[in-house]
């Protein structure tokens, strides 16, 4: 990136609208927060004009300072229009879900035109490339939609992830050049949610390591805490537990009572564990920081694919912050959770010094 | 076709090409006929190609074309500006962009080449017929613009149509009033005005080198009289008087008429006196509507001798000099006059010395000698070697009469001769060799033998005849009617004027002219089928095109100085026009931001809505957070809710308790079970319960809040650890 005064420039007065738009999921667009001005089109539409005029001054034809008049006037008109176009748009931003870092993020956006009357067409939101970190990479195409008179529509805007964490959304642009394309209406929005990016998958992660028992540094039950009056073998049914656990007979009778079902532990009360070690694992040592985070990433996706097949139960070690052995999507995403905001500066004394 | 098989890019494509050969249509007759082929089939190939989605061809074949058309427009014009070159290039360049257009990306490029089409074609009619067909021109444009801001499934072309004719019903108010109130100036910069081979009124007369005269029927001028009118072989219209002959060109010599036509030996400036005129005959009143001719010479009716601008107009500046009339300028607007005639007027010099007289004898040296010869032989015929002036005119026309002389408007090329050389003696060709042409090829030979058989004579150019037009009254001249006679000089009588052609083709002349003429195409169908319809419409529509000339065309500056002097503006200029330009425009654009608010969405809302909208802010002022999963206003229940484990309740129990209570009480009479009223959330507001309810949680609102803001200065430990959501 060549480092120009000119990038720094509009770097600044991006940051300056940054700061005085504020953060919301929802977006209502109003006189307030709509902008206008010509497309380089809308410019030379203009010069067409001041050339037809010129034209028929010169030739003294009445009909082409009509034709120039009108065509004048439809530009006007298009400024009227245009703002009109987005004018009382409402903006709201669904539900977001984690990738891993490399993959594209989808905002679900969800547009609302209430006017009963009113079309919207040509409306055009994405990622506004400005307001992306340096070196984010390419931001993806603006999503195209129209929204006919009072319907709601939805769209997905992709943006790229580079680095797992917190990710603060950047600004998104809404805007449209219908009906004539000569002016662009276009509004900001920096919506308030916040998304966690996981750690990148490892395409070279090499396969899970079986070596269930390494569990020698933390003497840690894998057992789940169980109901006392539930007897061996059965615990209450898990999100992620394979259907054929499920001991029917028993659930039949749960169910009446407090509305669950009873799973069976598979190999009778010691389901096989797999500990995966941000120190001891296998295949970690001599990797950096991120690259191994990115390998027990894979890992863990992994490991949550086994075990809706074979039951083992997963847990996650890492220096500082100790995750349970368990299954199911929701271990798995607190898992992915933990180690998208894990930081080295957590770990314990002990654990520092090391790679 | 209910599943159209064309892709959407295919039928933009093929949408676009049909409004561009809508803007072109009207210009294929005038186009050079490898531009209008050339025209035809790129348009028709890339329609194919879009039809069967084959790909373009590549780049340097358009390049080479470009190149061929500007060759050829070179070619053709001599040049590649100027009206006929410019909208021969205007058009191939257009239908050469349809061979690289993709209609989404290009629709810009198109389109602005279409406006300047639409601009061209104006150059040559400005009819309302022309108008009406280019504003449907201009829609399309305007849809296709459209069509291109909307890449998202398929819009049909009716919406992108509706969606342009609203942008162009917007944009008539600014139109309207740029129209009206835009200052209007002359020409910024001469314009090299083309001359074609057309009938119509020009200042010099060349013999030679037309082979087919093209019949101009656009309309030159209209006549109102107001009284009886002249019968027809006394509506001469008298243009420019040409008196100059060097064997190819008849040229005037009045310097007004000379200036601007550079190829003319300098003529020293005339110092002569106007010549005279003798009054006679009965006087004829009329207004006549003077299309502009790009002439000084104003063709009034022969024998005018008092003319002015209609009022309210104050242009053009007219003068008189004998019977001719120039204004101050060529006219270049439409020109209104009223004028009076006396029909046996005629101009006559006031010394007329042998001097003076012998300008108009003049013949250019070594030219037509058989005419001469010819001449000179008739001059010594017994029965003549006596006669004056009016006797050897009379011998003329019967010679013109008997001599087997025919009237063509195709007397076919004869500037070269058999051997490809220029033919020098032109009259000689026509008076004794091919005896067809048309006007000037009779005015013109009898003009030289009157002067060889030393008789003063000119030419006099102009228009003759006009057509009733039953609608409205008017009599119309057109541009075909043009013609050319001659002018003897008698003794004691002065410029007697006599018309070669008429002897020849009397009907030319003496005719009534008949409303039917040289209808090409689909008009002469009709009018095979059914003459008096054809007819009918025919006056409807002249009528109709001269309201449109005089509403719309002939709006000038003079109209719009007229205007403001009438509504009080003195010595009104173009700063008047100006500000009252700028004026509407700011009107119109506040107009327009109106015309927003107005248009912008709006949702019912509940009487409820202002009150708890009051409640709301009022509790946000006292510093309270707003229940995070409500819209504004929250409902009182959220509110209550968001209050419950406030650190307020600690700070001041009593307050908090007693807001909590209003609160829910307000909410128990919002969301009340329907009764016979209807449902609550629409039900009117119960004025004294409700208002003052909502009153109450307000006070108590800003007492909660001035309390708590008054212990968290001086917090107490429970304050400062309490969360805050």
């Amino acid at each position: 990136m060549k480092p120009r005064v000119p990038t720094t420039l509009r770097q600044r007065w991006s940051d300056w609208w940054e700061a005085r738009l504020p953060r919301q999921d929802q977006i209502r667009l109003t006189q307030r927060n709509l902008y206008i001005l010509p497309t380089r089109a809308g410019w030379s539409f203009a010069v067409v004009v001041a050339v037809l005029l010129l034209a028929s001054i010169n030739e003294q034809i009445n009909l082409g300072y009509a034709l120039a008049f009108l065509l004048g006037g439809c530009g006007m008109a298009a400024i009227y229009q245009t703002h009109g176009n987005l004018q009382g748009v409402s903006l709201r931003l669904l539900s977001l879900h984690s990738v891993h870092a490399g993959e594209v993020l989808r905002l679900p956006v969800a547009l609302n035109n209430q006017h009963r009357r009113l079309g919207r067409f040509g409306l055009q939101i994405g990622v506004d490339a400005r307001s992306l970190p340096r070196g984010a990479g390419a931001s993806s195409p603006p999503q195209h939609l129209d929204l006919p008179a009072g319907s709601e529509g939805s769209v997905d805007v992709d943006l790229p992830t580079t680095q797992r964490g917190w990710l603060t959304l950047p600004r998104l642009t809404i805007e449209t050049r219908y009906p004539l394309g000569l002016l662009r209406a276009w509004a900001f929005w920096r919506p308030h949610s916040r998304v966690l990016v996981w750690p990148a998958l490892d395409p070279h992660a090499p396969p899970l390591p079986e070596t269930p028992g390494t569990d020698t540094r933390t003497p840690h039950t894998a057992r789940l805490p169980r109901d006392a009056d539930m007897p061996e073998g059965l615990r209450d049914h898990r999100r992620g537990d394979p259907l054929r656990w499920v001991s029917w007979k028993k659930s039949s009778r749960t169910l009446a009572t407090s509305g669950t079902l009873v799973s069976r532990e598979p190999t009778g009360g010691s389901a096989p564990e797999r500990w995966l070690d941000y120190d001891l694992s296998p295949g970690l040592q001599g990797l950096p920081l991120e690259a191994r985070l990115s390998r027990l990433a894979s890992w863990l996706v992994q490991a949550e694919q086994d075990a809706t097949l074979s039951g083992t139960a997963y847990g996650l070690r890492l220096p500082g912050d100790t995750l349970g052995c368990g299954c199911g999507t929701h271990h798995l995403r607190r898992c992915l959770d933990t180690l998208a905001t894990w930081s080295p500066e957590h770990r314990p004394d002990t654990a520092r010094g090391q790679p | 076709m209910k599943a159209p098989p064309l892709s959407r890019d295919a039928r933009d494509t093929l949408w676009l090409l049909a409004v561009l050969a809508l803007c072109i249509a009207p210009h294929l007759e005038r186009l050079p006929l490898w531009c209008a082929l050339g025209t035809v089939a790129a348009m028709v190939w890339r329609g194919r190609q879009a039809w069967l989605e084959a790909p373009l061809p590549p780049r340097w074949v358009l390049m080479a074309s470009l190149i061929a058309a500007i060759g050829l427009t070179l070619m053709s014009h001599q040049s590649l500006f100027g009206r006929q070159a410019g909208v021969t290039l205007v058009t191939i360049l257009a239908a050469l962009k349809t061979l690289e257009l993709r209609a989404r990306r290009d629709a810009f490029v198109v389109t602005s080449l279409g406006f300047f089409l639409i601009l061209t074609q104006f150059l040559f009619s400005q009819a309302m017929g022309m108008a009406l067909l280019m504003l449907l021109a201009l829609l399309g444009l305007l849809s296709a613009l459209v069509l291109a801001q909307r890449p998202v499934g398929r819009p049909s072309i009716g919406s992108a149509l509706g969606a342009a004719a609203r942008s162009l019903v917007m944009g008539v108010p600014v139109m309207l009033a740029l129209y009206v109130f835009f200052p209007r100036f002359g020409p910024l910069w001469s314009v090299p005005a083309d001359s074609g081979a057309r009938t119509g009124l020009s200042d010099r007369m060349q013999l030679g080198g037309v082979a087919e005269l093209a019949q101009d029927d656009s309309v030159a001028l209209r006549v109102r009289f107001t009284q009886a009118p002249p019968s027809s072989d006394q509506l001469y219209f008298r243009g420019p008087v040409l008196d100059l002959f060097d064997g190819q060109h008849w040229t005037s010599s009045l310097p007004a008429l000379r200036r601007g036509n550079p190829h003319l030996p300098a003529v020293a400036s005339d110092t002569r006196p106007p010549p005279e005129v003798t009054l006679s005959g009965r006087t004829v009143r009329y207004q006549l509507t003077l299309e502009p001719n790009r002439l000084r010479v104003l063709p009034l009716l022969d024998g005018t001798l008092e003319a002015a601008p209609s009022p309210p107009l104050t242009e053009p500046t007219v003068q008189r000099l004998g019977l001719t009339w120039l204004a101050d300028r060529p006219l270049t607007e439409r020109a209104q006059i009223d004028a009076r005639a006396w029909l046996g007027a005629r101009e006559a010099p006031a010394e007329p010395d042998a001097l003076t007289l012998r300008r108009w004898l003049q013949l250019p040296a070594g030219y037509n000698p058989r005419t001469l010869a010819w001449a000179a032989a008739l001059r010594t015929r017994p029965d003549l070697a006596q006669a004056d002036a009016r006797t050897l005119a009379m011998a003329v026309m019967r010679h013109i009469r008997q001599g087997d002389f025919r009237y063509t408007l195709s007397p076919g090329d004869d500037a070269l001769d058999a051997q490809g050389r220029p033919v020098l003696h032109l009259v000689d060709q026509f008076w004794l060799d091919r005896r067809s042409g048309f006007c000037e090829h009779f005015a013109s030979a009898f003009v030289v033998v009157m002067r060889a058989m030393g008789v003063p004579a000119r030419v006099v150019t102009g228009f003759q005849g006009a057509e009733l037009n039953p609608v409205d009254g008017l009599h119309v001249v057109r541009n075909s009617d043009a013609h050319a006679w001659a002018e003897f000089w008698q003794q004691g009588l002065g410029w007697v004027r006599i018309d070669p052609t008429a002897a020849v083709a009397p009907e030319r002349v003496e005719r009534p002219r008949p409303l039917l003429r040289h209808p090409q195409g689909l008009p002469a169908t009709l009018s095979r089928l059914d003459p008096a319809l054809w007819s009918g419409l025919r006056a409807y529509t002249d009528a109709a095109n001269h309201r449109w000339n005089i509403w719309v065309l002939q709006y000038s500056r003079n109209q719009q100085m007229s205007m403001l002097s009438r509504w009080g503006v003195n010595s009104p200029d173009w700063t008047d026009l100006a500000r009252v330009c700028a004026g509407l425009l700011v009107l119109l654009s506040l107009g327009g931001l109106v015309w927003l608010w107005w248009r912008r969405p709006r949702t019912p809302r509940s009487a409820w809505h202002r009150p708890m909208m009051l409640l709301h802010q009022a509790l946000l002022e006292a510093g309270f957070e707003a229940p995070s999963v409500s819209p504004a206003p929250a409902a009182a229940l959220a509110w209550s809710r968001q209050l419950q484990a406030h650190p307020a309740a600690q700070a001041a129990p009593l307050a908090h308790a007693a807001l909590q209570q209003t609160l829910v009480e307000l909410d128990a009479l919002r969301y009340a079970p329907a009764t016979d009223a209807g449902p609550s959330a629409t039900r009117p507001l119960a004025p004294s319960l409700a208002t003052a309810l909502v009153q109450q949680a307000i006070r108590q609102a800003r007492e909660l809040g001035r309390v708590w803001a008054a212990s968290r200065a001086a917090p107490s430990p429970a304050a400062l650890r309490a969360p805050r959501p």
